[in-house]
């Protein structure tokens, strides 16, 4: 360690060396004066004792020369040598530096590239201003989280409070419709918010003005915001659509500003309208579609506020107990609410690749042991020459030090490798993915943990190379016994890696276990050769409920009519992708229940033939029927699911009951098997179908079952609507797998991320056990030779190698079951429905791990037996 | 080998100066002529080498220099030994012992 005369003096080199030039000649003129001074005393005359002094100190500028020379020397010197002598060593064995250095870049690599997503998504703040104040608030129903507050309670919250500022809210999700600008009418999704929602973010319109309070006064909304890219594409800039008028579902807005370019907040708006207390959306208590956000006051801590939350909710419990028993608000900081559902998943990935990385420096740390072992003499020279312990552990640090640089250099290579195949798909919840693979943060993080790496593998081995002493080193006997010492280390760094590996892969093979459970899991329809996509009829189209049905049916007759069409039929919302609706259905001869206690299955309407174009069977009863129409006796089709719970132990087939929020009455025709319509991992959910004819929506999904492939279909659907003098709107194509596809697609990410890890985990871990007994054959060639000499057989010989690299895999696997057990219970809380203890990923977790051991520990054992008898005694 | 050759010449002088300044800090032509009033002439040390190893040794906190007044009235840049470099001593003094006692050894019996 340098000390502080030292420090400060390069310091002083570095930044006062003109100052310290100065002084070194002042101190030269001082020395010439004295001695000039000496000879004067000894009788010289001063012009003669000055020249003779300047003689005998010869060049100034020489001696100054040299100085400058020790100066730079003590500051770098020692440094530079180090530097010099590692990189020397390092190219001396360029084998090992370049095997090392790759094990470290596929280390340090992984980890880099997962730091960056998590960096993106949980570390760095979300962009608003004071993002610690802002919370998000959402319900609590009996405790459990579910989903968003309605509407007369945001009002009661937001008027009582007194922990924000501003408690603003927005509908949870944004609703598609028709935008018309100058007779063109296209699909737009309008976000609708409180006035004050903006305000409460940070965020002030790039063009025009923030919504105000008188906005949300009147009984419709009349003004918009516009998000920046609808405003290019509409007006061609922000300031050109300040003013104008846009005409969606009939009714026109005034825009009256445009938000900066990227701000995207929880919901995807193209723009905003707002709401207020008169809106139609969320009267009721009941029907629950706000999400709160609110700036927390200057003082005011998360606790106080969700303590004052709580108070009242309970007082909305007492003044409302149909509605709101067991109702409260439960407050989340705003950026986590943003990651909600990723941050377990990613948490977990940043965790395997920190493991993949400590695989990584347990092989290098072993081959620096390995190395170490056969550089004992030159240790053991240069302690002889003078160098303290403390200067050899330091030149082998800077080498393995300058080794992880390199690899974190090549890391990085890495890194953006891993993001751009497959990282950069990782979910970030609503945060939004843009801006640079890897970045500043990203590169300081590699450099960081180069160093540490360095530091890390380098200091046992160090330590170990130059802890014996002087005599002990240099006397050979020491020798093998010390061998044996460091090859019983490298066994317990293999027995570690093994251990880690097999908690990775017990973890991977559940993660695995489970995507296999969902990709073979059966919907309860056919989803291929399906091509979906969403037909919506024009405003002002649309006078009564038969126009509309009557618009519907000739179009689905001429999609019908279209060659490699086998069925097509309407609905309303898609299965996965659409998971919402849910209505409360009971029969006619039970009171309406409250909400919490209702069956409430998911609400859908159909148009006759759904459920042959779906393939989901209908278990009794009939279709709906072309003859369902505005009129006619209203008709439901319940899930089977539904139709036990509703009417047990009668047949259900002609009984009736009332559905949703009016009084309608309507007659069960039909039952239909249950399907799993909100999502593949979850249990078929409980449905229930009306006639799409007798509802009379303006809008439907268009479900086509083809002969071929799906896609193909999608330009005659196109030209059938075009036909139709556009007068419906049809948009968003996607066959139904893509859409099952899309809906698995992160989960596949994380599965695929947790899986490559592991591969390499594996790759590392086998090549550490191959490497370490390679070392462990080379060093007993003697000893294997003599036995064979004395009559061991090959196979003896094979099953001692085989054996002992075995032995530190089964120690390695005890280990890694102890590790693997909490791992599956933090599995458990990110999968609902994983086993506790997954018995075929365990199995076969240990099955892989076993197999890629054996053939790591075969090659050296095969080299083992089959080695040169004569060769092997004769080296010695 | 000629690189060993200066390095021993160098540590010796490192060595011999930390001891001359255990007497008392001096300057630059005080070291010198101690030095050379001590070894009885034998060790002249020229300004050319003095100067790099007192700032060696400076720079590595062995010795602390100090600009003060000489005896007669002139300014001058004195060296005082300091802790570390008490210890340096001690340990230079121990690695001479070593290294001469192995060459009288090896003198001794060849």
């Amino acid at each position: 360690m340098p000390t502080k005369q030292q420090i400060r003096g390069w310091y002083d080199i570095l930044f006062h060396k003109s100052q310290m030039r100065r002084q070194l000649a002042d101190e030269l003129q001082s020395y010439e004066d004295l001695l000039t001074a000496e000879k004067i005393a000894r009788g010289l005359a001063p012009d003669q004792a000055r020249r003779e002094a300047r003689l005998e100190i010869g060049g100034r500028v020489l001696v100054e020369e040299n100085v400058h020379d020790v100066w730079l020397g003590s500051a770098l010197g020692s440094l530079l040598q180090d530097v010099r002598f590692a990189l020397r060593t390092l190219a001396r064995n360029p084998g090992f530096a370049a095997v090392a250095a790759l094990v470290l870049a596929l280390g340090i690599g992984s980890a880099t590239a997962l730091f960056t997503t998590v960096d993106r998504a949980l570390l760095r703040p979300i962009p608003f201003p004071e993002p610690d104040r802002l919370v998000a608030g959402e319900k609590l129903l009996r405790g459990v989280p579910s989903g968003p507050v309605s509407g007369p309670d945001y009002y009661d919250f937001q008027a009582q409070n007194h922990s924000f500022t501003s408690l603003a809210a927005l509908v949870n999700t944004a609703v598609p419709g028709t935008l018309t600008v100058a007779q063109e009418p296209q699909l737009v999704h309008a976000g609708f918010i409180t006035w004050d929602l903006f305000r409460t973010l940070g965020v002030a319109p790039a063009a025009g003005r923030d919504f105000v309070a008188e906005d949300a006064k009147g009984p419709g909304a009349t003004r918009t915001i516009l998000s920046y890219v609808l405003a290019a594409h509409l007006f061609g800039g922000a300031r050109q659509a300040l003013g104008k008028t846009v005409h969606a579902n009939d009714q026109s807005f005034e825009i009256v500003g445009v938000m900066p370019r990227g701000l995207h907040f929880l919901i995807d708006a193209d723009l905003w309208i707002v709401i207020g207390r008169n809106s139609p959306m969320g009267e009721a208590r009941d029907q629950h579609n706000y999400t709160l956000i609110g700036r927390l006051k200057p003082g005011v801590t998360f606790r106080q506020a969700q303590l004052e939350a709580n108070g009242l909710s309970k007082a909305l419990q007492r003044q409302y107990p149909s509605s709101n028993a067991g109702k409260s608000l439960r407050l989340t900081g705003l950026h986590s609410f943003m990651v909600t559902g990723v941050r377990t998943s990613l948490l977990l990935l940043m965790a395997v690749s920190i493991l993949v990385l400590l695989i990584a420096c347990g092989n290098v740390a072993g081959l620096l042991l390995a190395r170490g072992q056969k550089r004992v003499p030159e240790m053991a020279m240069r302690t002889a020459l003078g160098a303290p312990r403390g200067r050899l552990v330091r030149q082998l640090l800077t080498e393995s030090v300058l080794l992880t640089l390199f690899a974190g250099a090549l890391g990085i290579g890495v890194a953006y490798a891993l993001q751009l195949l497959l990282l950069r798909l990782l979910p970030l919840g609503q945060i939004q993915n843009d801006g640079p693979m890897l970045d500043g943060v990203a590169l300081l993080f590699s450099l960081g943990a180069s160093i540490a790496t360095g530091i890390l593998v380098g200091v046992f081995p160090a330590l170990r190379v130059t802890a014996l002493n002087l005599a002990q080193r240099l006397r050979t006997g020491a020798r093998s016994s010390e061998e044996a010492h460091g090859t019983r280390l490298r066994g317990g760094l293999v027995v570690l890696q093994v251990a880690v590996s097999a908690v990775l892969l017990v973890g991977s093979a559940t993660l695995i276990h489970e995507m296999v459970k969902l990709l073979t899991t059966d919907p309860g329809f056919a989803s291929d050769h399906v091509l979906t996509g969403r037909f919506q009829i024009q405003s002002g189209a649309d006078a009564t409920t038969a126009q509309r049905s009557a618009i519907f049916q000739s179009l689905l007759q001429q999609v019908q009519a279209q060659p490699g069409v086998v069925r097509a039929s309407l609905l309303s919302l898609l299965p996965i992708e659409e998971p919402y609706n849910d209505w409360p259905v009971w029969p006619i001869d039970q009171p309406r229940p409250a909400l919490r206690d209702s069956v409430s299955p998911l609400a859908r309407w159909v148009s006759p033939g759904y459920f042959k174009t779906m393939r989901i069977p209908l278990l009794h009863g009939r279709d709906i029927a072309d003859s369902d129409i505005d009129g006619r006796q209203q008709v439901i089709i319940l899930s089977k699911w539904v139709a036990d719970k509703l009417l047990p132990n009668r047949n259900p087939i002609g009984q009736l009951v009332h559905a949703g929020w009016s009084d309608k009455i309507y007659e069960v025709v039909g039952i239909a098997a249950d399907a799993r319509l909100s999502a593949l991992g979850d249990a078929p959910s409980p449905a229930f179908y009306l006639s799409a004819a007798q509802v009379g929506a303006t809008e439907m999904r268009v479900v086509v079952r083809t002969s071929g492939d799906p896609e193909s279909m999608i330009g005659p659907l196109r030209r059938v609507l075009k036909r139709n003098d556009g007068s419906v709107l049809f948009s968003e194509p996607a066959t139904m797998d893509s859409i099952l596809d899309k809906s698995l697609a992160n989960s596949r990410t994380i599965v695929l991320a947790a899986s490559l890890f592991t591969a390499l985990a594996l790759a590392l871990t086998a090549v550490g056990l191959y490497g370490m007994l390679a070392f462990y054959v080379s060093t007993r060639r003697n000893e294997i030779a003599i036995r064979m000499a004395l009559g061991a057989t090959r196979g003896n010989v094979l099953g001692l190698v085989l054996g002992r690299g075995m032995g530190m895999v089964c120690l390695g696997l005890a280990f890694g079951a102890v590790g693997a057990y909490p791992e599956m219970t933090l599995i458990r809380g990110m999968i609902s429905g994983a086993e506790a203890l997954n018995v075929p990923a365990c199995v076969s977790a240990a099955a892989v791990l076993c197999g890629a051991a054996m053939i790591a520990c075969l090659l050296p054992a095969w080299r083992a037996s089959h080695g040169g008898l004569l060769e092997a005694l004769r080296s010695e | 080998m000629g690189e060993n050759k200066t390095d021993l010449l160098r540590g010796t002088l490192d060595l011999l100066i930390l001891k001359v300044l255990t007497l008392e800090p001096m300057h630059g032509l005080g070291v010198s002529r101690r030095l050379e009033q001590i070894t009885g002439g034998v060790f002249q040390v020229q300004a050319g080498t003095l100067f790099p190893a007192l700032h060696r040794l400076e720079q590595k906190g062995h010795i602390l220099g100090e600009w003060r007044e000489s005896e007669n009235n002139r300014r001058a840049k004195y060296y005082a030994l300091t802790p570390s470099g008490l210890g340096q001593l001690g340990e230079e003094r121990q690695n001479w012992v070593q290294v001469v006692s192995a060459i009288d050894a090896v003198l001794g019996t060849v």
